[in-house]
């Protein structure tokens, strides 16, 4: 099915279009994708700050650092969070005061606090804060993250793995293909078998001999339906 | 060992009723927690109740990182040996011990332990972190240092459900925002889980909620076929298909293969959620020609001692059901401790409660851990230079095993025959050998491997039905799925697949992990970060995608919580003839000579009512449902067929007459009661 099939049946589209007539929807919660879909966006241009030249002390150790890393993690106004013990160092992506969404904010100013509230002062001349663009920098990269390495099949070196991959490559898509035209081969016999659809089933082949002892085609056997058990 | 504080100064009350020098604060018990003095001496609880000095002479298996469940500290974590049991103990400097039982056999984890080995991960992680693992379970996204690729992905489509159940965790309550992603987003997480590299995702579970409530499941199945994953599943209730049987040829249409269907017991009691309609449910995956695999969770105290009954029901049903995957219960989130001692249980516990309830025929031989498979996959990858799928997890999160009928009813599980260390460690050494060599030596030293595979298979306990070796054969040579299909297809796949919770949490185990949720952000979790920490990752991502509640009543007038809620009738369920088909005609296997001969202990609380039913609701069928019941003759034997298919000529059978005799008295006279044969 194309995309833009897909988007034709949404019922949720449909949802969406009535929400907005109602006034109950911000624009600013979707966007339109590549392929012309709307998709739930909960922000866009958000902020990345970075408080740097923390002291270990105050960290404690690496398993508080990660301990503080969750307690910032599970606030609904920061999208992420990552305290870096060994850098000296703690990286936040939240939803500042004043954006364009309906999610909760808070201001950078409440998050020094907070961390203050955790044994953590912060280094005032040691923040940098930049704009952070969550769909294209967080939405994006997980949906289309690039390859940073490349394993190879057990029993394999990256350099005989190398000079196989394009055959591999090429034999997967040719089987990918077949698999779906054989899926969609079966799905049209059985949308008949099971009256889903009107058309006739292909006749089973019966050989020459077959035919002179008067069979009719095979069978399915009981078993063969589905889970098979002999004797049972 | 760090310090630990001082562990008889705080609560008196406890220490008193369960002796001198227990550490007070073991497994959290609260000052106000009441022990029992029964329960202390419970060989279930001793464990728990062992003082630190004891507890520290144990014999140390192996170490961890494991988190604290109050705090959720990052801790050092001690896998120790205590008896027959594998446990866990971790100190934080905060809230003092925690002791939780692992595993529940001490020989088993060692034996499933030799299987254990890293897979791949990922070549594209959905999400780089800088702490360079550091700070796992909480960078994951999924990150660059997970150790298995997505084996089974699971995709919620709606956090709807139809039903409230007790130890659920994942379901919209009233109020609470409803999570339902359009088609277009399903979609494009379908197409992610697809892009994965080196190994894309095959095989997705879409679930909820009750993912037959989201009003656009025909699309979100089509659309996961087009994607191109070969295995789709619909993890329900199966209620919303039993009672619309015409969904499932629609779905099946569509491309769906399997229902992964709940089943929490045979009888109305240990299985409230489902137990009425699962029969309705059978019919309608018969009748669209789904597969189904049974789901039961298992709770100890509460449905432990029918998991043999549960078997037992699948192998009734075996044209229909494909497998019966257990998952003991997941105790996620705080719970008093006495509940958790008394409600845990461990692979190895259902384990052995299903080799009691089963005469033994299914006994702790009969499994292998999950990663046992990679020996195989291993062997595959190496003769083709073809990826295949990686089961990498950790050897305890998962157990399993096949189950074969013979004949004559005998239920043989695949251990029985097959030499299964020996074989993998046969095709390990055919791997190591492989490496280096051209594509034509590789092909000479895998046909020297396959045609000693015979070696390692005893045919003299073979099924007379079955030829395993040539059903592997096909496998290693054609390794295709259709191939992996044919040996579902003439056996059954019993499971187990235990995840973790705070108190037996394993960062070990995680990043093992192979089953994963996609997220709508983009983002692919382990299973037991996604639901131990939700606060952190499922609740949190789900209400930043979510419709609040009061928008969704805007845009769905007629609609209300309680209108999504199922009520049954009982009455009317009961009277239908695929309840009492299902339920009446149900043999017990176990009773059979061949299978021990000895009843299953639950079998009969299982049908009792129907006899009533019958005489209450089908008056004109009851002679029959009340003879069929009391037979312990399989549905699909006659009488007659028994005593010829009997065949023992004699010989074999347990009643001692000669053959001569037999013939004279016209048969043993057994009846094909108490036939050994």
């Amino acid at each position: 099915m194309d995309h833009r099939d897909i988007k034709e049946a949404s019922k949720y589209q449909q949802d969406l279009e009535r929400e907005r007539q109602l006034g109950g929807a911000v624009e600013e919660d979707y966007i339109t994708d590549e392929q012309g879909n709307k998709v739930r966006m909960p922000y866009r241009m958000i902020k990345e700050v970075r408080f740097s030249n923390i002291s270990q002390k105050d960290m404690v150790d690496p398993q508080h650092a990660a301990r503080l890393q969750y307690r910032l993690s599970i606030m609904d106004y920061i999208i992420k969070a990552s305290v870096n013990y060994a850098r000296s160092r703690i990286t936040i992506i939240y939803n500042p005061k004043g954006a364009k969404n309906r999610r909760e904010q808070i201001s950078q100013q409440e998050l020094i606090e907070f961390l203050a509230k955790e044994g953590v002062k912060v280094d005032m001349a040691q923040i940098t804060e930049r704009d952070y663009d969550y769909v294209k920098e967080f939405y994006n990269y997980a949906y289309f993250s690039p390859t940073i390495r490349e394993h190879p099949p057990y029993g394999y070196t990256k350099e005989e793995w190398a000079s196989m991959k394009d055959e591999y490559m090429e034999k997967n898509k040719k089987y990918n293909k077949e698999k779906l035209e054989k899926f969609q081969a079966w799905q049209k016999e059985y949308a008949v078998s099971t009256g889903l659809e009107k058309g006739t089933v292909a006749p089973q082949k019966v050989s020459v001999l077959g035919k002179l002892l008067g069979k009719k085609g095979p069978k399915m056997k009981k078993d063969e339906k589905g889970f098979w058990f002999h004797g049972v | 060992m760090p310090n630990q504080g001082n562990p008889g100064a705080a609560k008196p009350e406890v220490e008193v009723q369960i002796q001198q020098n227990i550490v007070n604060n073991i497994n959290n018990i609260r000052p106000e927690a009441k022990v029992d003095s029964k329960d202390a001496m419970d060989p279930n609880l001793v464990v728990y109740h062992r003082t630190m000095e004891e507890i520290e002479k144990m014999p140390v298996i192996e170490k961890t990182m494991t988190v604290c469940p109050e705090c959720k500290l990052i801790i050092n974590g001690t896998i120790y040996k205590d008896g027959d049991n594998v446990m866990i103990r971790k100190y934080c400097p905060e809230h003092n011990w925690t002791m939780e039982k692992y595993w529940e056999d001490y020989d088993m984890y060692m034996k499933m332990k030799r299987y254990n080995y890293y897979g791949r991960g990922f070549d594209n992680p959905n999400y780089i972190n800088d702490t360079k693992g550091a700070n796992c379970p909480f960078d994951c996204g999924m990150c660059e240092r997970h150790k298995s690729h997505t084996g089974l992905a699971n995709v919620v489509v709606t956090n709807r459900c139809h039903l409230s159940c007790w130890y659920c965790f994942f379901y919209a309550k009233e109020g609470e925002s409803i999570y339902e992603p359009s088609l277009a987003e399903v979609d494009k997480i379908f197409r992610n889980l697809r892009a994965q590299k080196p190994i894309p995702a095959n095989a997705i579970q879409i679930t909820g909620g009750e993912p037959t409530m989201a009003p656009e499941i025909l699309n979100i199945i089509k659309s996961a076929k087009d994607a191109g994953f070969d295995q789709i599943q619909l993890n329900t209730t199966g209620i919303n298909l039993g009672l619309n049987p015409e969904l499932a040829v629609k779905m099946r249409h569509a491309g769906l293969s399997t229902l992964y269907m709940s089943f929490d017991g045979v009888s109305p009691r240990a299985n409230p959620k489902n137990h009425w309609e699962a029969p309705l449910a059978l019919n309608a995956a018969r009748k669209a020609g789904i597969g189904v695999v049974l789901v039961p969770t298992v709770i100890r105290t509460i449905n432990d001692h029918e998991l043999g009954a549960m078997i037992n029901f699948a192998l009734n049903n075996n044209d229909v059901v494909k497998a019966i995957n257990f998952q003991p219960v997941s105790l996620v989130g705080r719970m008093p401790s006495r509940l958790r001692e008394k409600q845990r249980i461990t692979i190895p516990g259902a384990i052995k409660q299903i080799e009691e309830q089963t005469n033994g025929v299914i006994g702790k031989d009969a499994w292998f851990s999950v990663p046992y498979v990679g020996g195989i996959n291993k062997f595959i990858e190496a003769l083709t230079g073809e990826y295949k799928y990686d089961l990498s997890i950790h050897f305890a999160c998962g157990a399993g095993s096949y189950l074969f009928i013979d004949t004559d009813n005998k239920i043989i599980p695949l251990t029985k025959f097959v030499d299964a260390a020996g074989l993998i460690e046969h095709l390990q050494r055919a791997v190591d050998e492989m490496q280096g060599k051209s594509k034509m030596s590789r092909k000479l030293i895998a046909l020297k491997a396959v045609t000693g595979l015979n070696r390692y298979i005893d045919k003299q306990y073979q099924p007379k039905s079955v030829n395993f070796g040539k059903l592997l054969l096909s496998i290693l040579t054609k390794h295709d799925f259709a191939s992996m299909g044919k040996l579902q297809m003439k056996s059954m796949f019993i499971g187990m697949m235990h995840f973790q919770d705070e108190y037996t949490y394993d960062i070990h185990r995680v990043e093992k992990c192979d089953i994963h949720y996609a997220q709508p952000n983009g983002e692919v979790m382990p299973f037991c970060s996604f639901n131990v920490f939700p606060e952190m990752y499922r609740d949190k991502v789900q209400r930043q995608y979510s419709m609040p509640a009061t928008e969704w009543e805007k845009t769905h007038p007629n609609w209300s919580y309680s209108k999504d809620k199922y009520t049954r009738n009982i009455k009317e369920i009961e009277a239908s003839p695929a309840y009492i088909k299902t339920y009446k005609d149900m043999v017990d296997y176990f009773a059979m000579p061949v299978n021990g001969g000895k009843g299953l202990a639950n079998f009969a609380t299982a049908r009792p009512k129907i006899a009533q039913q019958v005489v209450q609701n089908a008056a004109g069928a009851t002679s029959s449902v009340t003879s069929q019941m009391a037979s312990p003759i399989p549905k699909h034997i006659t009488v007659e067929e028994k005593e010829d298919s009997c065949g023992c000529g004699g010989g074999s059978c347990g009643c001692g007459r000669s053959a001569e005799e037999k013939e004279e008295s016209g048969g043993c006279g057994c009846g094909g009661g108490s036939c050994d044969c």
